[in-house]
């Protein structure tokens, strides 16, 4: 009797926690017409279309994932969409031309890139107030924050440089020059380690954290192809770094400890925005010139789905407070 | 301990805690001095125009402002030393005086292809980085000077993307030629002769003009043209002689399309009428180039100069980003030193989608040519509506040159 009251029990608490947390959702920010494409990562399908502002190219979500936040590059703001309305409940200002941003650990921050004012501004989301405007080099886009909340990387293509801002009191303390046109950054989960890609120089820089410097330096090389390395994350175990190639519509998988090269995987068309779920099992893919997402199963790296979304998808970001 | 003797202690305590503080600060306050590097840029205009008028100005300019902001990270500073020649003995002249009273680390040269040559004899001898914005003399184009550059492309690159596009997209196999009564004429012609033999045209006419005594008759022949049955006319012409023979090439209107080897300005436009009736032309750069963050380029150089972009500007922004990026990757600002950068095939981002490199037998950057369009839409006013309708790669000379796309 115990045993069946045992098996009972568990299964009605596996049922409560699947009504009440559900699956997580993958929010992908469509740049050409200005929506969010909302996919519901068991079913991979298409369940919300959001309208957003003018040109949404970065995306994110609090740690709570109450709140999405997207870069709207012509609007001039953060749209902040609350994400079981699926409506847009706030615009923050963030100074000109936002491309990207980062939040904080905590979610109380987000340094944002401004792409055409040489700065990242920090931003507390509370209040929305902006809190510093910190020059950055040329063309800023990629902003990454390390997982103890200490530091910011942010790239600037056009001086192929990485600023270094120390989050106790928003200042570059480094600035490390990196390949040729610097997009996408991110850091290992362990905060020692930070992933930089160059999309003319078709590398990824490999930054000892603690150093601030470079140690390693990865080329992508795909025959027949111009591999162009734009998006970066890592897997929840730091095993494995996958790496978007742009118009060469590849994804690039790197073992996380030799930094080697394992295998190129084929999705859709200018690949850039990447996404991981929190168990790292599935990997999904921002096409922007193919208008779809491809979903790779991480274990066996094939593409086992490919969902369209709107019109040139740029960033994707999956909810990461929702356990399955 | 008596009082007095705790308040003294106190009292030196803090005297020495803020003497320690102001120096701390007083040494974060000055910082070290940046490096300088001047980088002479030479000019082909009157002496009496406007500097800040000036298309190839302005490209330097954006390109020195944006360097000092990634100098800055590591350093360095550069500045700009502006001079005006004319005709080769000045320029050489003009070249010697920056190399040695100003020390330039590079010369930046929009001279004809007399003045160049003259210049680069200046810089072989001193070892100073010279890139050339401007001559596109196909002989210019050799090995032999390992110091100089082509950041501008030759004219038989600019005709083998014309030419490509009038040819394989627009269908114009028969081409009526005008061209110059003179050495460059002649030489134009050869060039089109050499690209048409290859490509399946042919020229179906020729018209070989000069500016006459009395100023008026050019020599065109209308008749030759319609007798010619060609489907384009190509115009190797530039400067009075190209405005003298579109005005009269206009009227009465022709119903032919127009390409020139040169670009295109708002004045060749005037005589196209209320028609629509293309023109086409090849060129380095456009402003309304979006892709591969052409967008922000052309953003940023409207936002600091409020005009558009063009090809000028484009190269000595990308002549200024090239020396910039040689002098902090190598951390010194020698002439050597520059150019053995340059020819370590750096990939530089020249925001048109791929890593330009130099190809060294030819001292040729390899980037993306543009063929333009403009159509004049509304009779009596001239509007800029040039867009791309062709892209074509230029790749080393093993390659050859090819087109990547078109659109």
């Amino acid at each position: 009797m115990q045993y069946i009251g045992r098996f009972f029990s568990f299964t009605g608490l596996f049922l409560t926690a699947m009504v009440s947390n559900g699956e997580p959702f993958a929010y992908v920010s469509n740049e050409y017409d200005d929506t969010v494409t909302v996919i519901d990562t068991f079913t991979d399908e298409v369940v919300a279309t959001i309208k957003v502002g003018d040109r949404p190219r970065g995306i994110g979500l609090s740690p709570d994932g109450r709140k999405l936040y997207i870069a709207l590059g012509s609007d001039n703001a953060i749209g902040v969409v609350g994400t079981v309305t699926r409506k847009i409940v706030d615009r923050l200002p963030c100074g000109t031309d936002p491309e990207t941003f980062a939040l904080s650990p905590d979610g109380s921050r987000l340094y944002i890139s401004n792409e055409d004012a040489n700065t990242a501004t920090v931003l507390d989301t509370a209040s929305g107030i902006v809190l510093a405007r910190i020059p950055v080099g040329v063309e800023p886009e990629g902003v990454a924050v390390s997982p103890d909340g200490r530091w910011v990387y942010v790239t600037a293509e056009s001086t192929h440089t990485v600023s270094v801002i120390d989050t106790r009191n928003d200042k570059v303390v480094n600035t490390i020059l990196v390949g040729s046109r610097p997009r996408g950054a991110t850091f290992s989960p362990n905060g020692k380690r930070a992933y930089v890609t160059a999309e003319i120089g078709g590398v990824v820089s490999v930054i000892d954290v603690e150093r601030s410097e470079i140690t390693g330096e990865i080329r992508l090389s795909i025959e027949g192809e111009v591999v162009k390395p734009m998006g970066v994350v890592v897997s929840p175990d730091g095993s494995r770094v996958y790496v978007s190639t742009g118009r060469a519509n590849h994804v690039a998988i790197i073992d996380g400890a030799s930094l080697e090269v394992l295998r190129y995987v084929a999705v859709g068309g200018r690949v850039w925005g990447l996404a991981l779920t929190t168990d790292g099992r599935k990997l999904y893919t921002a096409n922007g010139g193919s208008h779809n997402v491809s979903v790779i199963d991480t274990d066996r790296n094939v593409v086992i789905a490919t969902i369209p979304t709107g019109r040139g998808p740029w960033g994707v970001v999956v909810d990461a407070s929702r356990e399955k | 301990m008596t009082p007095w003797i705790k308040i003294k202690g106190l009292v030196l305590g803090l005297s020495l805690f803020t003497i320690s503080f102001a120096s701390l600060q007083m040494s974060r306050a000055v910082g070290p001095e940046p490096e300088w590097v001047t980088i002479g840029l030479l000019l082909e205009e009157p002496s009496g125009s406007v500097l800040e008028d000036s298309r190839t100005y302005r490209g330097a300019v954006l390109g020195v402002e944006e360097a000092n902001v990634l100098g800055g990270f590591f350093g360095w500073q550069f500045t700009l030393s502006v001079t005006h020649v004319n005709g080769a003995t000045a320029a050489a002249v003009a070249a010697d005086r920056l190399i040695k009273k100003e020390g330039v680390a590079a010369l930046i040269s929009n001279l004809g292809d007399d003045a160049f040559l003259a210049v680069r004899s200046v810089v072989q001898e001193s070892k100073v980085v010279l890139l050339n914005c401007s001559a596109r003399a196909d002989s210019l184009r050799i090995n032999s000077f390992p110091l100089a550059y082509h950041i501008e492309v030759s004219n038989r690159d600019y005709l083998l993307a014309l030419g490509h596009f009038l040819v394989s997209e627009k269908k114009h196999h028969r081409w009526f030629l005008v061209r110059g009564d003179d050495s460059d004429g002649e030489e134009w012609e050869e060039m089109v002769r050499t690209f048409l033999s290859g490509a399946g045209g042919e020229i179906a006419g020729i018209s070989a003009l000069s500016i006459q005594p009395d100023g008026e008759d050019i020599g065109f022949n209308r008749e030759e043209l319609e007798e010619s049955e060609a489907s384009i006319v190509v115009v190797c012409l530039r400067g009075e002689l190209r405005t003298a023979f579109m005005d009269s090439f206009g009227r009465p209107e022709s119903s032919l399309p127009v390409a020139m080897v040169y670009e295109a300005n708002a004045d060749d436009m005037a005589w196209i009428g209320s028609g629509s009736r293309p023109v086409y032309w090849p060129s380095i750069w456009s402003h309304t180039l979006v892709r591969y963050s052409g967008r922000e380029l052309n953003s940023r150089y409207r936002r600091r100069f409020d005009v558009l972009m063009d090809s000028d500007a484009w190269s000595n922004w990308a002549a200024v980003k090239l020396v910039a990026e040689a002098v902090i990757n190598r951390r010194q600002a020698n002439g050597k030193i520059i150019s053995d950068f340059l020819g370590s095939h750096p990939p530089f981002d020249g925001h048109k989608g791929a890593a330009l490199t130099f190809d060294l037998p030819r001292r040729q950057l390899c980037h993306t040519l543009y063929v333009l369009e403009n159509r004049r839409l509304v009779d009596g006013d001239i509007e800029d509506e040039s867009k791309v309708v062709s892209v074509f790669q230029l790749v080393s000379s093993d390659s050859g040159t090819k087109p990547i796309e078109s659109r």
